[in-house]
């Protein structure tokens, strides 16, 4: 009777044990360090820049500007959780997400004299951008409801200059036009 | 034996595991203080579990210490990264908190959080110098945060799901692969316990005569199930001139088995052989084999062991009732 107590319990230890480590091994996934995959792009910037809008061609007259604009796929997010939801790896989200055809949008920031404001593109390609410039609301507040007023427009052309990416561009802010000049970050030094 | 040696693996299999994600936990830090860009969409579940995919400049990962010892998708070319991790979030009693700090400077930050449909948010702390709207949608409240040259921003909210939702969270814990694996294992190896217990009992049938001896027997009336072999009658045997030429033939461990089954009146069961003659288990058997195939014995199922009888044969008419 001892005997056979004693393998039921071994048994039984043994199979918690192995019960555990397949969980464990489960849970962390077997690859624990970056996987050098090809996932396709979610969001993808399109533009980034910073510099100075000026005031005519007064140097001493300007305001710093900032401009980024992205593409991103518009994945509903009840697809995306339902897949989170379904204990889908990252590997299996990228597959599902490549097999559904999900439009993209552009949405795009540009901070004017310290000013947060959204940017609606209407023309983008490798060498120039063009958008509105529309009002968010305040820090923190709800966009729900809020309905953007245009304030202004932006358009820019994008080149290669001194081994850096500028733009020269010009922008509008209630009815004031600026020079543009803007440098963009070295990642994306496609242009 | 083969158990102990799975045991010795699973002994050093079960640290290597672990050692794995310790690897991957290794901090990285260049010394280097790089400008970097991320663009990053954060859909989140009800579980906890995020999604979080976009731009990212390869550096910046290393500032992400919620990636250490988890599995994500990085392309260097397209600098898009793709992460599941539940790290970001924590649960106290029904207050979900988002926790999504960096170290290191972005000279571009945008951030999109996806909560799920209804969530509440009951507390909100974000760096200053981080622009954020909210925006509620038919299926997500929508947390947008952009800024420009900020040093280690941070963002975080706490959040109540509506109640119908909480109920879904805990099914997550059952529908999860290792939890199913896991569950499995278990009914498994309760099955398995449960079929050593019962053979041990003497309900189930062994399939291996070796394993049917035992030192103690249960009573059968104490069985659920019946049990078709029934211990005979004990009677008195006389040997005879004709059964002594019969023992004479045999073995010093044959005979030993045979006088005691007259003694015992004819019949025993092994597992009392066993006990009373001292026999190991594997010879026993072998031997028990023999005399029945003599038709000196007779060997019958009795629950988890069997009985042996001395045959009619060799009895012939030396019975005395």
């Amino acid at each position: 009777m001892r005997l056979i107590t004693r393998n039921t319990i071994l048994i039984s230890a043994v199979v918690l044990i192995c019960a555990y480590t397949a969980a464990t091994v489960l849970a962390q996934s077997p690859g624990m360090e970056k996987d050098r995959g090809q996932p396709r792009y979610f969001v993808e910037p399109i533009f980034i820049g910073h510099g100075f809008a000026l005031v005519g061609d007064n140097v001493e007259n300007y305001h710093i500007l900032d401009v980024t604009v992205q593409k991103t796929k518009d994945a509903s997010p009840g697809f995306i959780r339902n897949l989170l939801w379904n204990k889908k790896s990252h590997e299996e989200i990228i597959k599902e997400i490549s097999k559904e055809q999900i439009s993209n949008s552009t949405r795009g920031n540009l901070r004017f004299a310290g000013q947060e404001y959204a940017l609606n593109i209407t023309s983008y390609d490798n060498k120039s951008l063009a958008g509105d410039v529309l009002t968010l609301p305040q820090r923190g507040a709800n966009r729900t409801s809020f309905i953007p007023t245009k304030v202004g427009n932006i358009s820019i052309s994008i080149s290669s200059y001194e081994g850096d990416i500028l733009s020269i561009g010009t922008l509008t802010m209630n009815t004031t036009d600026y020079k543009v000049l803007l440098t963009s970050p070295m990642s994306l030094k496609r242009w | 034996m083969n158990l102990r040696l799975f045991l010795i693996l699973l002994a050093i299999l079960i640290p290597c595991s672990h050692a794995q994600e310790t690897v991957s936990e290794q901090p990285i830090n260049d010394g280097q203080i790089s400008e970097e860009q991320i663009l990053l969409d954060g859909y989140v579940d009800l579980s906890g579990n995020v999604l979080l995919t976009g731009y990212a400049t390869p550096e910046s990962l290393y500032y992400m210490s919620f990636l250490y010892g988890m599995n994500y998708s990085f392309d260097n070319n397209s600098n898009q990264l793709y992460a599941v991790t539940d790290s970001l979030t924590s649960k106290n009693a029904d207050t979900w908190t988002l926790n999504f700090s960096l170290d290191g400077y972005y000279s571009d930050y945008s951030v999109t959080f996806y909560l799920p449909t209804g969530s509440q948010i009951t507390k909100f702390d974000i760096q200053p110098q981080l622009n954020y709207q909210v925006q509620v949608k038919e299926d997500s409240l929508i947390l947008s945060v952009h800024g420009y040259r900020t040093i280690s921003p941070w963002i975080r909210v706490d959040y109540k799901l509506p109640p119908g939702e909480v109920q879904g969270q805990q099914n997550s814990l059952i529908t999860s692969p290792a939890s199913i694996l896991f569950i499995l294992l278990i009914v498994a190896g309760s099955v398995f316990a449960f079929y050593k217990y019962k053979i041990y009992k003497g309900i189930a049938t062994p399939q291996n005569d070796d394993s049917i001896d035992q030192k103690t027997e249960k009573k059968p009336e104490t069985e659920p199930k019946p049990i078709p072999a029934k211990i005979p009658e004990r009677v008195e045997i006389r040997i005879t001139g004709e059964m002594q030429k019969v023992i004479d033939t045999l073995s010093d461990k044959e005979k030993a088995i045979i006088l005691l089954l007259i003694r015992k009146g004819g019949s025993a069961t092994q597992a009392d052989i066993r006990y009373e003659v001292e026999i190991p288990k594997s010879s026993l058997t072998g031997i028990i084999n023999a005399l029945n195939r003599k038709n000196i014995i007779k060997k019958r199922e009795y629950g988890r062991t069997n009985i042996i009888e001395l045959s009619e044969w060799f009895l012939s008419e030396n019975k005395v009732q």
